[in-house]
């Protein structure tokens, strides 16, 4: 920008050009109009110098305070920080199919139940003849082990086309005495075998944040997702 | 400073390896002009480094929304201002929460061992600085960011959104009302 540039009134275009010299930024056509005018009004030079010692003191405050920026990195991930709405909406999203996954751990549980490890209480094992044994585990344990894995049908029960296709013996989870009426408690699970139809096969994944997130399973063939 | 704003070797941070490494180096070209943008705005008691910080918390997790890597400059300049602001908002909330409980600040152990006369200089910018932060935020603006190394009135202009001309007006008049004020300071009270 040059002097002809300017299209301000005269008190602008001082400032101005003051501004361009004490900035480092006049053009000689600048410094010409300045000596121009300090021959009539020597002040101009007064002016100059102080607006170049304000500049100077001006700029070596704001290094002095903006100095720390230096030292201020990116961090390397904002999971902590930005994305907590993320996560939260990560989890919402899945809600609806969490149902759905405990009661495929269940089938897992089934599952291992078909291994046919011994009953806790060998005591109690003849009056659940019918009942399959399973080993006591917790949902933790078995979601450590399994959540990765398990499919997540998204649909729910009931829907015309589902199908009930068997009650599967009770799977007995614990046995306890109680009082001194020789009765036990008994906690167990009903099973139901079901089958339903749907248009989608989700299993979780995590993203490169570690978030949950739901994916499409592989397409299954006819036997081999059976479990 | 680049004239290129999206990195100083002229890269786009992509989906590849290098997308990381050429988004520090925006950052890092862009800081310090970001820190005058906090300090122009800043209230009175919040501290730089803490809003620098949450400024490169937003840079990270939202540089996806910046889609046309030349504006990048007026949307950092807009995430600074947020910073701010939204600081300014939990303060107000902690204060009224902490306003049983003021901070004991405790005596300053600092040592300074500069010279004298260094120390006189570096109060003397310091006071400048304090007096340009008195300006009105059109003018006190502008008046950093050009203070700021290495940004051009272009670049400042681009940062604000406002037309080159505009800008050069503003600073001009910025400089002249700093000179009327450091004029103030140094005329003799009995003058007055």
């Amino acid at each position: 920008m040059t002097s002809t540039d300017l299209s301000f009134d005269d008190d602008e275009k001082f400032d101005v050009l003051i501004d361009r010299a004490a900035d480092r930024s006049a053009t000689m056509a600048d410094w010409d109009e300045l000596d121009r005018r300090a021959q009539a009004d020597p002040t101009v030079w007064s002016w100059l110098g102080r607006a170049v010692r304000d500049d100077g003191l001006l700029r070596a405050a704001l290094d002095e305070r903006v100095a720390i920026a230096d030292a201020v990195e990116l961090p390397e991930s904002t999971a902590p920080y930005g994305d907590i709405a993320g996560e939260r909406n990560a989890w919402r999203s899945l809600r609806p199919a969490l149902g759905w996954a405990a009661a495929a751990l269940f089938a897992v549980l089934w599952w291992f139940d078909a291994q046919s490890t011994p009953m806790t209480d060998p005591g109690l094992a003849t009056q659940f003849d019918a009942v399959p044994a399973a080993d006591v585990m917790s949902f933790a344990d078995a979601a450590d082990g399994h959540s990765d894995t398990i499919p997540i049908v998204s649909n729910t029960v009931g829907r015309s086309g589902d199908d009930v296709l068997a009650e599967l013996p009770v799977l007995v989870v614990s046995t306890h005495a109680v009082g001194d009426a020789g009765q036990t408690e008994v906690v167990f699970v009903r099973r139901t075998l079901e089958r339903t139809f749907v248009d989608d096969v989700l299993t979780v994944a995590h993203d490169e944040n570690g978030l949950p997130q739901a994916v499409p399973a592989m397409a299954s063939s006819s036997e081999s997702e059976s479990f | 400073m680049s004239e290129n704003p999206s990195s100083p070797s002229g890269s786009t941070p992509g989906a590849d390896g290098s997308a990381r490494a050429a988004l520090d180096a925006l950052w890092r070209d862009n800081r310090r002009w970001v820190a005058a943008v906090l300090v122009a705005h800043a209230h009175v008691g919040q501290d730089i480094e803490d809003l620098l910080q949450d400024v490169a918390v937003a840079f990270v997790s939202k540089h996806k929304q910046l889609r046309d890597p030349t504006r990048v400059r007026p949307w950092l300049r807009a995430i600074a201002v947020n910073a701010v602001n939204a600081t300014a908002r939990r303060d107000v909330t902690r204060r009224r929460h902490e306003h049983s409980f003021p901070e004991d600040a405790g005596p300053d152990l600092a040592v300074d061992e500069r010279t004298p006369a260094r120390q006189a200089a570096s109060a003397r910018a310091a006071h400048v600085l304090e007096l340009a932060s008195r300006l009105h935020a059109d003018y006190r603006e502008p008046l950093l960011l050009r203070c700021v190394e290495g940004l051009s009135q272009r670049q400042i202009a681009d940062a604000l959104g406002l037309p080159e001309t505009t800008v050069e007006t503003r600073l001009a008049r910025a400089r002249r009302m700093l000179r009327a004020e450091t004029e103030r300071d140094d005329t003799p009270a009995e003058c007055l």
